[in-house]
């Protein structure tokens, strides 16, 4: 009897033990976010990745992602999800794609906004943020002074400085030239590539001295040295009034630039095929050791060295293979006797929020009673223990701290069959990518974008340039925003085909002129004029506390 | 036998005519299946063809997805408006057209050549081999077809390596506006040459084998076969199809002219499609889409009722 007791009270206490905690733990939230998959290999969704699972234990949240496969047209997969009227509770969206932009969806009651107060009370570590830096008030305050988006925060926007060039230094040494300073030195420098077997195969005829890709991403680095930044508003190096490229200075800028360019095409300074060129043919290039100055990204120089090192043995020394990362070239047009500018074209460089790049919080949330949650969740992924676990992972598991204190990766993802990607990281954490309320730590995205030597000089050089001539992203609505737009899309299809159509020969000089004519009548002083006031109300704009 | 004979003899009745919805019921009774299949079909139709088209109704509206199709504001012809004042509707047209007129004189004559001249091959193998080997591009997709396009073209690819044999500098064929319709129709021939053929051939097969022994013993060679008795054989099919073509001239897809265009051959390659696809779809305003596409559709019908008019006048072939 007394064995039977015993049994039984075992059994209760152990019904007791199992129950418990189910009584006691809250129901998880469940939050369906609609955000687009990234093509990373080995990492089919979301649920997958490290960071998600814990994001999910740490604030006892269930995430739905909605998941979009990334060939597909995200564009049209969030407009069909709007247009079916239910919708998820979050949705990450480029918001210029919405009619009207962000407001408009405000005000058809598909986006929440908040005003400062409340940001401040539930989503402290935002509001900090946003108080504390100019630009990014400036950039995500809406008209009536309330905030809808929920961005990628740049810890500093260096990061955003991850686009330059660079040349072969081998080539030189080969032909006992110095690195180029100016652009003078660069057209020297790029005739003794064409004419003096530069690669040392003993083919004078089969370096291509410059080559860019059909997005024209070298040109439009190399347009800084006349004052202009490619397809965007700017501000103008001498007056400093807002201005488009075509018009500084008359068009003589413009002018000047298309017809170094062309000249150095008809010199065959420049890959013919560069039109169609993507960044397989520079790759191609590349391997071929065939290719003398060109476009890079930070991240590529490690790609470049191998693809370099292992084709080029036949008939060079590999090991002397080397890429020089050059600064900007200096301003065509200084006054005598003063240091010239070296400006950059890099318009993200005063951008510390991609404002129209945002997370929102929909209507469906707020009447499923989710918003507090979902706005916990934020604050915590811009708090300082949500970066280190969006951007290194989970101590121990993908990285640890060094005796310094500093953050370093653990073997796991130091050491695995890919190296150090940002594919393999993003197993764990996405450093490297923007796109999730989170502050973008700035020294998890160098060990992974930015871990090279060449790479790091490369951004020492890019972030050091001038940025007077560039503008801060800023926001039109409404009508202003339509009448710019429509003109804007008129104007940069008739400069890109004139540009290109000078360049490659197949205009002559005499179209610049009739370009400008054109731009004229298409309204370009109308739509400049839009874009200079709305740029003065924004320097106006009050700062919202 | 007698069965047979009772029937004939029986004296004719006079039964009572039917009315429409008689006849319907007993139909429908009796071929009930049928209906059901055709129902399906009907159904296909409406659902997908018909009921959409509610739809166009955005094309007169400031269309924002949130708000929905009848939440939207209309703004009456505002959009078309602004594509007819666009700076490069001119161009687009003349663009469209050109593209539009080649593919109908190229591309639509060669396949009927090809299925007249496969049609005089005695050697069957030989007539197999060419068809396998003309359809095979057709199920080459779109984008890898292009690429080939481009690689072919390309500054050293086969044609400038064909012609640096005769000393020719190499041109980039992809940069020179004026070769862009020839590229887009001639690279949309080798595609469909023989898909396109299989039609006629069909019509082909069709043609009663007397006439053409008949031509033959009236002393017809072989050329004068295929032109007084292949052709007229065809003929009703070669204007259908050419029919069919007109009711599309506005229409060029956008996907082939993205992917083989750049902005140096803007010029000659732009076409209504890829600039809708570049204003409208990129930007998110399909009002602006569905305009252009309901001004296209329109124009097509147009066509099409009148060239299926005057070929009912002049050859008494028509689609209606």
């Amino acid at each position: 009897m007394k064995k039977r007791l015993v049994g039984l009270l075992l059994c209760v206490a152990m019904l007791c033990t199992l129950i418990a905690p189910v009584a006691v733990a809250e129901e998880p939230t469940t939050i369906t976010w609609l955000h687009q998959s990234w093509n990373v290999t080995g990492l089919d969704n979301w649920y997958d990745a490290l960071w998600v699972k814990e994001l999910e234990t740490r604030l006892n949240v269930d995430f739905e992602f909605i998941s979009v496969n990334s060939t597909d047209n995200y564009d049209n997969v969030v407009n069909l999800n709007i247009a079916g009227g239910d919708y998820p509770d979050i949705i990450s969206w480029n918001w210029s794609n919405y009619s009207g932009g962000i407001e408009a969806a405000i005000e058809d009651g598909l986006v929440t906004p908040f005003t400062m107060a409340e940001l401040q009370e539930k989503v402290p570590n935002y509001y900090n943020l946003i108080a504390g830096n100019e630009y990014i008030n400036r950039a995500l305050t809406l008209s009536d002074g309330t905030i809808a988006a929920f961005c990628h925060v740049e810890e500093s926007t260096a990061r955003n400085a991850y686009s330059g060039y660079a040349i072969r230094k081998d080539w030189l040494d080969r032909l006992n030239l110095a690195v180029p300073t100016t652009i003078d030195e660069l057209h020297e420098v790029l005739v003794a590539f064409k004419t003096q077997d530069a690669n040392g195969n003993g083919d004078p005829n089969d370096e291509i001295p410059m080559s860019d890709r059909s997005s024209l991403n070298l040109m439009k680095e190399l347009a800084a040295a006349w004052g202009l930044v490619y397809n965007y508003p700017q501000l103008d190096p001498v007056t400093g009034e807002v201005t488009y490229w075509t018009e500084v200075n008359d068009g003589q800028n413009f002018r000047d630039f298309t017809l170094t360019m062309r000249k150095w095409y008809a010199e065959g300074l420049i890959d013919p095929s560069f039109t169609s060129n993507t960044q397989t043919e520079i790759n191609s290039n590349v391997t071929s050791d065939i290719q003398g100055f060109w476009h890079t990204n930070t991240n590529r120089f490690p790609g470049y060295y191998t693809l370099l090192q292992d084709t080029v043995a036949p008939y060079a020394d590999s090991s002397a293979v080397k890429l020089e990362p050059l600064p900007r070239f200096p301003f065509q047009y200084a006054a005598e006797g003063t240091e010239a500018k070296r400006y950059t074209m890099a318009t993200n460089l005063k951008n510390y929020v991609a404002a129209q790049e945002a997370n929102v919080i929909t209507s469906t949330a707020v009447e499923g009673g989710k918003v507090d949650k979902i706005l916990e969740l934020f604050n915590y992924m811009y708090s300082e223990e949500g970066t280190t676990l969006i951007s290194w992972g989970v101590e121990g598991v993908s990285f640890e701290y060094a005796a310094d204190d500093s953050k370093v990766w653990k073997e796991v993802v130091l050491n695995n069959e890919g190296g150090l990607s940002s594919d393999t990281v993003m197993q764990y954490c996405i450093p490297t990518r923007g796109e999730f309320p989170k502050i973008m730590d700035l020294k998890a995205w160098m060990t992974v974008d930015c871990a090279h030597p060449d790479g790091q000089r490369e951004l020492d050089f890019n972030y050091g340039a001038d940025k007077d001539l560039i503008i801060p992203a800023i926001l039109l609505t409404g009508e202003d925003s339509e009448t710019y737009n429509m003109i804007m899309n008129d104007v940069n299809t008739a400069i890109a085909e004139t540009f290109l159509g000078v360049v490659i020969g197949n205009k002559d000089e005499s179209a610049i002129d009739e370009l400008f004519v054109t731009l004229d009548k298409m309204g370009i002083e109308e739509a400049m004029e839009i874009y200079g006031n709305v740029y003065a109300a924004y320097l106006e704009k009050e700062i919202v506390k | 036998m007698n069965k047979l004979l009772t029937r004939n003899s029986a004296p004719a009745i006079d039964l009572p005519k039917k009315t429409f919805r008689q006849r319907v019921v007993t139909d429908f009774r009796k071929h009930w299946v049928v209906y059901a299949i055709a129902l399906l079909c009907l159904s296909y139709y409406f659902v997908f063809r018909y009921a959409p088209m509610g739809g166009l109704a955005i094309a007169f509206k400031n269309y924002r997805p949130a708000r929905g199709l009848w939440g939207s504001k209309w703004v009456g012809f505002k959009w078309f408006e602004q594509f007819f004042s666009s700076y490069y509707f001119p161009r687009l047209l003349r663009n469209t057209l050109t593209i539009n007129l080649m593919s109908l004189l190229i591309g639509s004559t060669l396949p009927i050549f090809l299925a007249l001249l496969l049609n005089e091959v005695r050697s069957s193998a030989y007539k197999r081999t060419v068809q396998t080997v003309t359809y095979m591009p057709h199920f080459v997709s779109l984008v890898v077809a292009c690429g080939i396009v481009l690689d072919i073209l390309s500054y050293d690819g086969l044609f400038n390596q064909i012609l640096s044999l005769f000393g020719v500098q190499p041109i980039l064929f992809s940069n020179v506006p004026e070769y862009f319709p020839w590229i887009y129709v001639f690279s949309d021939v080798w595609q469909n040459l023989g898909y396109n053929s299989i039609v006629y051939l069909a019509a082909l097969s069709s043609i009663n084998v007397e006439l053409f022994d008949a031509a033959a013993i009236d002393g017809c060679n072989r050329f004068q076969r295929v032109w007084h008795v292949t052709i007229p054989g065809i003929l009703p099919t070669i204007i259908l199809l050419l029919l069919m073509k007109v009711g599309s001239m506005m229409s060029v897809g956008y996907e082939k002219i993205i992917l083989l265009y750049n902005d140096a051959v803007l010029e000659r390659a732009d076409v209504f499609s890829s600039f809708v696809y570049r204003y409208g779809m990129l930007g998110g305003n399909y009002s602006y889409s569905a305009a252009v596409d309901l001004f296209n559709n329109v124009v097509n019908i147009l066509l099409l009722v009148i060239f299926n008019g005057v070929s009912r006048k002049i050859s008494d072939i028509s689609l209606w």
